[in-house]
């Protein structure tokens, strides 16, 4: 092969790792060859290296929440901005969409809370939802229905524990906390509707490095949103052993 | 509709906000385009392949969204010859002016690309996609991902030497004190 055969394309798919393994091997030997050939390389490997990081800004900050639930489809897609942009506080939200929509439907609403409002903040990272779904998943809530408060289930490396149980209208809501290995944590609301268990809330606590103690802020969303909802006092411990051996 | 699908959709928002931004050229275009796209994928989820590639199926009804916008918006300019395309400097001029008081030099010089090269560079040296996932999404033989692509990328590597040979003699001035 001589230089002068070489297209851009070629170099360009040398440099993409796009060649034939020959291909490849041949490219390589020319460039140490022929001065020329490897400074056409460098302009791809240039050209690549700068488009890889562009936009790093909005591809490394979090998405904003009303998006986050016109992805999740939890809301009328044509109103999902307009939600947004009504400035609503965080516990006004949660009760709007709990009154407006009912239990039933409100737990279909799963995470939009979570995800909505606290990734917007940047409480919750997006790479942290990979965790949020398996602290939420099917799975886990059917472990966590067989356990009473206190006691911790562990699933799919994720450790959970009830923290209280307490009557809705039309169901059970449970507070729990979940943490994962590498240190994520969340205190999240498990709602029994319909004969499903879902999450309605889930808000991360913690610094995502190292466990620590429900935040203020976690507290105080879940509690405002029980709030929200009415939700009546603690079940105690033996009414919560009767409820679980009922199944709920 | 499968709830596991919302997830990725979630967690993919970064990625397709970077794609959005680079073909609308700007924040509040990019996030509108990003919205109309989940609420299309979330409409026609029974056609998505589990097993696929769901960042493919994106970005495919992204880049179909914005292709379709355009169309509406400029009903009377079709581009369909990339030759002619690319002879209209004037509208790539204003462009690159516009997009350089916003961006930085290299979103400046993707922004100048015409449409059809700056959605392959994107999506293979932006997003990693392999070529044949390119023609894929894009609905077009591999050659021409191949061909576009290294116009794309020449381009971007001679707009990225005029500012570094703009920047050294910026450099050689404040040194000799002209």
């Amino acid at each position: 092969m001589n230089p002068e055969d070489v297209t851009d394309e070629m170099l360009m798919a040398f440099v993409d790792g796009e060649l034939e393994p020959e291909e490849a091997e041949r490219i390589a030997a020319l460039s140490g060859r022929d001065s020329g050939i490897g400074t056409r390389i460098a302009r791809f490997e240039r050209s690549r290296a700068a488009v890889a990081g562009a936009f790093g800004a909005v591809r490394s900050e979090p998405a904003p929440d009303w998006l986050v639930h016109a992805a999740l489809g939890a809301t009328p897609i044509a109103s999902a901005r307009r939600a947004a942009d009504t400035r609503k506080g965080f516990g006004q939200r949660l009760g709007a969409f709990w009154s407006r929509d009912g239990l039933a439907v409100a737990a279909s609403l799963v995470l939009v809370a979570g995800l909505g409002g606290y990734l917007a903040s940047g409480l919750l990272r997006s790479e942290e939802t990979p965790f949020l779904a398996r602290a939420t998943s099917p799975e886990l809530l059917d472990r966590l229905a067989l356990a009473r408060s206190g006691e911790t289930v562990r699933v799919a490396q994720v450790s959970a524990t009830p923290i209280g149980s307490y009557p809705v209208a039309g169901g059970i809501c449970r507070i729990y906390e979940a943490n994962a290995q590498a240190g994520a944590g969340l205190r999240a609301l498990a709602c029994h509707v319909e004969g499903q268990w879902r999450v309605p809330l889930a808000v991360r606590q913690g610094n995502g490095q190292s466990y620590q103690t429900a935040s203020a802020a976690a507290l105080g969303a879940v509690d405002a949103y029980l709030d929200s909802i009415e939700a009546g006092s603690a079940l105690s411990a033996n009414e919560e052993a009767a409820r679980i051996a009922a199944g709920w | 509709m499968a709830e596991d699908i919302r997830y990725g959709i979630v967690a993919l928002l970064p990625r397709l906000r970077g794609f959005a931004h680079a073909l609308a050229g700007n924040r509040a275009d990019a996030d509108d385009l990003v919205q109309q796209t989940c609420e299309r994928a979330l409409r026609n989820s029974a056609s998505f392949t589990p097993g696929t590639r769901l960042d493919s199926w994106l970005y495919r009804i992204m880049r179909n969204l914005f292709i379709d916008g355009r169309r509406a918006r400029r009903p009377s300019v079709s581009i369909e010859d990339e030759a002619v395309a690319e002879t209209l400097a004037g509208e790539d001029g204003r462009r690159v002016s516009e997009a350089r008081i916003a961006l930085g030099q290299t979103e400046a010089l993707i922004a100048a690309l015409p449409e059809e090269q700056r959605s392959v560079l994107v999506l293979v040296c932006m997003e990693g996609l392999r070529y044949r996932e390119v023609a894929e999404i894009l609905d077009i033989p591999i050659g021409t991902v191949m061909s576009r692509l290294a116009r794309a990328r020449l381009a971007v590597a001679e707009g990225l030497e005029g500012g570094q040979s703009e920047t050294a003699g910026d450099d050689r001035a404040e040194r000799t004190g002209r």
